[in-house]
């Protein structure tokens, strides 16, 4: 049983928004935390993703709860976090406020 | 086995995906030029010279052009240029190798997409495996001659397999595939194909049914009738408009207040993924998605409407340059379809609302007020 994945805070350098193809609603939402992570003055990249070439590096993906299991399976060793609305979920804020609070991020699979 | 099934639907979109401007461009340039297209059917070319250029540039490049980038595509997902060069080498064997006759007596050429999908991927493994046994046994300074020549030699036996295996099984399985979805067609039960692809959808499926499957299928209706009606089966953002805008008028909370944004999002942009929460969230819902996308199927079968290519995103501003030329009502059939499929899917949505309450969406926070909830309205400026 694989245990479950804890970023600290100041680790986390690079953060993927997956989606199913890498072209839609993964370039959307990541502007979206883009925008949030430049506002909150946060030192990350975020990057946009298919599910299926998840980087490596990846210290915590962001994806639709429907696609949450794939990109664990991709992403191993990041934190993944589920959301359920493509528009400003509470679960795509909290992350960006637990990076400004400097609170870890728990991978929810 | 939903995972297994959006690896393996991915696996196929993959390979279509990245090419897709290809299939666009091909079908922007059948709408124009072919002999029952725009420019012919204002006047501005004459048939002739339609005839010449479809038969110069618009078979070349579905029967060739088209596989050729699936097929490396495929190779390239499996073992990078080097898998990807043997696929676009081999499936000239299965394009070579393939032609069928349907029941109905239409014989084909069919463009091979289902046969670049099997060959690309299968390349790739080849020249992996290949390469992997001769990483070892390579003297020093003849790397280059090894590898080209292991490419070489590679590529001559897969043509070979594509010609005398690959493409006779591509060809049975395209005449038994072709036959059951032209008897579905005939027997007018194409409309209830949206069951199927509505559930997919909500399941992100989408897109390895829409380019893993219906795409490729459209492309070869297209080389024979300039337009196809599978492209719009999944892509129309009717149904979803309507969906979002029954939660506008009849849904409560942050549905109800996401939903306009949401909805300019799907129509406009094309994104059909920012609905399927509003489904996965009330699952009752996907009757309405149903009503809706059955409803825009019957009105295309009907007017006999298609797209000359696969609309991506699924936005109503890639619908429009994709129109289909003359042939009656075929491009009017496309804008009412759109229409009785948004109309439709708001009748059914609200009705279902009313009928189904949605619990207010989660939030992290205990009380949620509306200051909490209007960030959830994209284009609001957001305070952080």
């Amino acid at each position: 049983m694989s245990e479950v994945v804890v970023k600290q805070a100041g680790d986390v350098k690079l953060i993927v928004l997956a989606c199913e193809a890498g072209m839609g609603s993964s370039l959307m939402t990541a502007n979206q935390l883009k925008k949030m992570a430049k506002k909150a003055k946060l030192d990350v990249t975020v990057i946009h993703s298919a599910v299926h070439a998840i980087p490596e590096q990846a210290d915590v993906v962001l994806a639709h709860a429907g696609l949450a299991k794939q990109a664990k399976t991709k992403a191993p060793d990041a934190a993944v976090v589920a959301f359920q609305m493509f528009f400003n979920d509470p679960k795509i804020k909290g992350v960006v406020e637990q990076l400004k609070a400097g609170e870890p991020i728990t991978s929810e699979l | 086995m939903r995972e297994a099934l959006q690896k393996f639907g991915g696996k196929l979109a993959g390979m279509v995906i990245p090419n897709i401007g290809a299939f666009i461009a091909w079908g922007l340039l059948t709408a124009l030029v072919i002999p029952t297209g725009w420019l012919a059917e204002l006047g501005w070319m004459s048939e002739d010279t339609a005839g010449t250029l479809t038969g110069n540039l618009v078979g070349p490049m579905i029967k060739y052009l088209l596989p050729v980038l699936i097929a490396y595509t495929g190779g390239k997902m499996v073992h990078g240029h080097r898998g990807g060069v043997l696929g676009a080498v081999a499936v000239f064997g299965v394009i070579g190798g393939a032609a069928f006759e349907l029941s109905s007596g239409a014989t084909g050429d069919p463009p091979q997409f289902l046969g670049a999908m099997v060959i690309g991927p299968l390349a790739g493994w080849v020249m992996r495996v290949i390469d992997d046994w001769l990483e070892d046994r390579t003297p020093a300074g003849f790397e280059m001659l090894y590898n080209n020549f292991s490419q070489g030699f590679a590529g001559l036996g897969l043509t070979f397999v594509g010609y005398w295996v690959i493409g006779p099984v591509m060809s049975a399985i395209a005449t038994a595939f072709g036959n059951m979805v032209e008897g579905i067609a005939d027997a007018g039960l194409l409309p209830l194909a949206d069951i199927p692809i509505e559930v997919g959808k909500v399941l992100f499926l989408n897109n390895a049914i829409n380019h893993g499957v219906l795409t490729p299928l459209g492309s070869t209706d297209v080389a024979e009738s300039g337009r196809s009606i599978y492209f719009m089966l999944e892509s129309n953002p009717g149904p979803g408009l309507g969906l979002l805008l029954a939660y506008w008028f009849a849904g409560k909370g942050l549905a109800k207040l996401s939903a306009p944004g949401s909805a300019i999002i799907h129509f406009f942009g094309g994104i059909h993924e920012v609905y399927f929460p509003y489904v996965l969230m009330n699952p009752v819902m996907i009757g309405a998605m149903w009503a809706g996308g059955i409803s825009a199927d019957i009105v295309f079968v009907a007017t006999d409407a298609g797209l000359v290519g696969p609309p991506s995103p699924g936005s109503i501003f890639a619908y429009l340059p994709l129109l289909p030329s003359g042939a009656g009502g075929a491009a009017f059939g496309v804008i009412l379809g759109i229409i009785v499929g948004a109309a439709v899917s708001f009748v059914v949505g609200v009705v279902l609302l009313r009928l189904f309450p949605v619990k207010d969406m989660k939030d992290t926070d205990a009380d949620t007020d509306i200051g909490d909830m209007m960030p959830a309205i994209p284009g609001l400026e957001t305070s952080y």
